[in-house]
């Protein structure tokens, strides 16, 4: 039997090629484990009923010499991006039976490599949450302890991958949800810069912070998925081009940002293993500065007035009129209200008061207004620390854990929703200032749960994302 | 800070357009007052809310991309799919209650 653990993107194209296995053995592989271990892990939703028909099609490639490395590998595709005629219900009952009329451009264009979508996968409803916990479907588990969450909300994504459920994942991240899951799943998760990858026909949560971005087991399949991913395009607007060629230093400079460091809530086990990693970025030659980022430590109050601002209006979409679940009333007005209050779970609700509160006259400008200004100053700080490093003093990476702490026991924040938002304290900084990060495995706490490496660069300097991760794992 | 009344919370929830439950009426008003006493220290740091809106870093290299002002589509290309998921239909149309 294939052991879909040991593969990557780039092993399993060698054995496909070579002939040690077909795409059909390597599928069956992978639902194997998605049969044995999905209805403890609730990773994914649904399976798909057509993959035989991939198969044969990405079969069919390797027969004509005309595979490329992503044909026949099995995928996994959160729950909020659009693969056409498939259901996408951003875990939510609102869009319970709503069927995607169009593919993400994300997904057309991994599409066109012929790999196998195996299914849709769990994740916080429409993307609010840190657990997997608020989806409409039941909790997913965390496949390394199943008592413990696998964080959120591409949960579902990092589950998939973490049980063999799949070779790689697509999530996407708003405040941390890829880097974050990947980071308690032991999984490399990347968070592009904002508008790498188009946003067309990813579900909108906060349409200024939202990314798509793969979750797998090493950089190296990042990388692949984000080059194929990634790309100007005319029907998303923010899209920006990247991937151009630049010169990597021979030497890169690590910033280490002790303000950010210093917040409450930081596990010592945590800044125990982030020590260790700076030890090891030393000894492989990176040189290491202390750097300051003052605003950074503002960025999750910043996030929670702009997201669910944003929430609010996006939500206001879902009308059961055009599209999802329909709740009759006495009038349209009732239609509406109806709809909603049976469609949307408690998170989505309480978000959508909060950012109705934060947008309101005489609020607007003190919560909101403020938020923006304070933005712009987390934008500033980094710009300034990845300002040219010969003249200015500035730094290639910055490196922070990607959470404050390991994977939490499901149930042990539900009750509170404070205390689930501080597990974005050291990603919210990157998605308030549109930055790339990646979360690479960083080791294991004494219990054995994985704790996250977070990297983050300038604009689309992802290049360096890629070097710094595959030096730090010892990827060739 | 004060706390969000009872009142408050109907409010913003009928400009949501949603209903929130009796319990909810209870916990979100506690949720919210928590949540914004811990947003609120943004409004503690020094100088008023600038009149620049457009952010910097990468949301300023952001460009507006246009097409030539016509159909962009033949008529009826995707019409099939798109009213197969209108919950409420008659015909080709959209069915909502009278509004007038």
């Amino acid at each position: 039997m294939i052991d879909i653990s040991k593969l990557t993107i780039k092993s399993a194209h060698n054995h496909l090629k070579n002939g040690d296995f077909g795409v059909k053995d390597l599928i069956r592989a992978t639902l194997k484990n998605v049969e044995e271990k999905n209805p403890k892990i609730n990773a994914y939703l649904e399976v798909y009923d057509d993959v035989e028909i991939g198969i044969k099609k990405a079969e069919e490639l390797f027969k004509n010499g005309k595979a490329s490395l992503l044909t026949g590998i099995p995928i996994a595709l959160k729950d909020n991006i659009l693969n056409k005629g498939k259901i996408a219900s951003a875990s939510s009952k609102i869009l319970e039976n709503y069927r995607a009329t169009y593919d993400a451009t994300a997904v057309s264009k991994l599409k066109a490599e012929k790999p196998i979508f195996i299914g849709r996968t769990n994740m916080d409803e429409f993307a609010m949450g840190s657990s997997t916990e608020n989806s409409a479907y039941g909790v997913t588990r965390n496949p390394i302890d199943p008592t413990r969450v696998p964080g959120g909300s591409s949960g579902g994504s990092a589950a998939a991958v973490k049980m063999n459920g799949a070779l790689v994942a697509l999530g996407s991240d708003t405040g941390g949800s890829i880097r974050q899951p990947a980071s308690f799943c032991g999984l490399v998760g990347l968070n592009p810069t904002y508008g790498a990858i188009s946003r067309y026909g990813l579900i909108a949560l906060g349409s200024s912070l939202d990314k798509i971005g793969p979750i797998t087991k090493s950089v190296t399949d990042a990388e692949i998925l984000f080059d194929v991913m990634r790309g100007l395009d005319p029907k998303d607007s923010t899209t920006v081009a990247t991937g151009e060629k630049k010169n990597l230093p021979k030497k890169l400079i690590i910033g280490v940002p002790e303000d950010v460091l210093s917040m409450d809530g930081i596990q010592p086990e945590v800044r125990k293993n982030f020590e260790e990693s700076i030890a090891k970025f030393s000894k492989l030659g990176y040189e290491v500065k202390n750097i300051s980022l003052p605003n950074a430590h503002y960025s999750l109050a910043i996030y929670y007035v702009i997201m669910p601002a944003e929430v609010s209006s996006n939500l206001a979409r879902f009308d059961g009129v055009k599209y999802g679940l329909h709740e009759s009333g006495d009038n349209l007005l009732h239609d509406y209200i109806k709809t909603r209050t049976a469609g949307f779970g408690k998170e989505t609700r309480r978000r959508l008061i909060l950012g109705t509160y934060v947008l309101s006259s005489g609020y607007y400008d003190s919560f909101y207004g403020k938020a923006n200004e304070l933005r712009r100053a987390v934008i500033g700080d980094f710009d300034k620390v990845f300002e040219d490093r010969e003249v200015k003093n500035g730094v290639d990476i910055v490196i922070t854990p990607t959470t404050p702490n390991v994977a939490f026991k499901v149930g042990e924040k539900a009750a509170d929703p404070l205390s689930m938002y501080m597990s974005d304290i050291l990603t919210a900084p990157q998605s308030i200032a549109g930055l790339p990060a990646i979360s690479v495995p960083g080791g294991l706490s004494k219990t054995g749960l994985p704790i996250g490496l977070q990297i983050t660069a300038s604009y689309m300097r992802e290049d360096l994302l890629f070097k710094a991760g595959k030096d730090f794992l010892c990827e060739i | 800070m004060a706390e969000i009344k009872k009142e408050e919370l109907l409010k913003l929830a009928s400009l949501s357009r949603i209903k929130l439950s009796e319990e909810e009426l209870g916990s979100f008003g506690k949720d919210i007052d928590s949540i914004l006493s811990f947003v609120k220290q943004i409004q503690d740091v020094g100088g008023n809310a600038g009149t620049e809106k457009r952010l910097p870093g990468i949301f300023s290299m952001i460009q507006n991309r246009f097409r030539e002002d016509e159909a962009a589509h033949k008529p009826g290309e995707f019409s099939k799919e798109i009213l197969a998921e209108v919950p409420q239909r008659e015909g080709d149309y959209v069915k909502v209650k009278k509004i007038l």
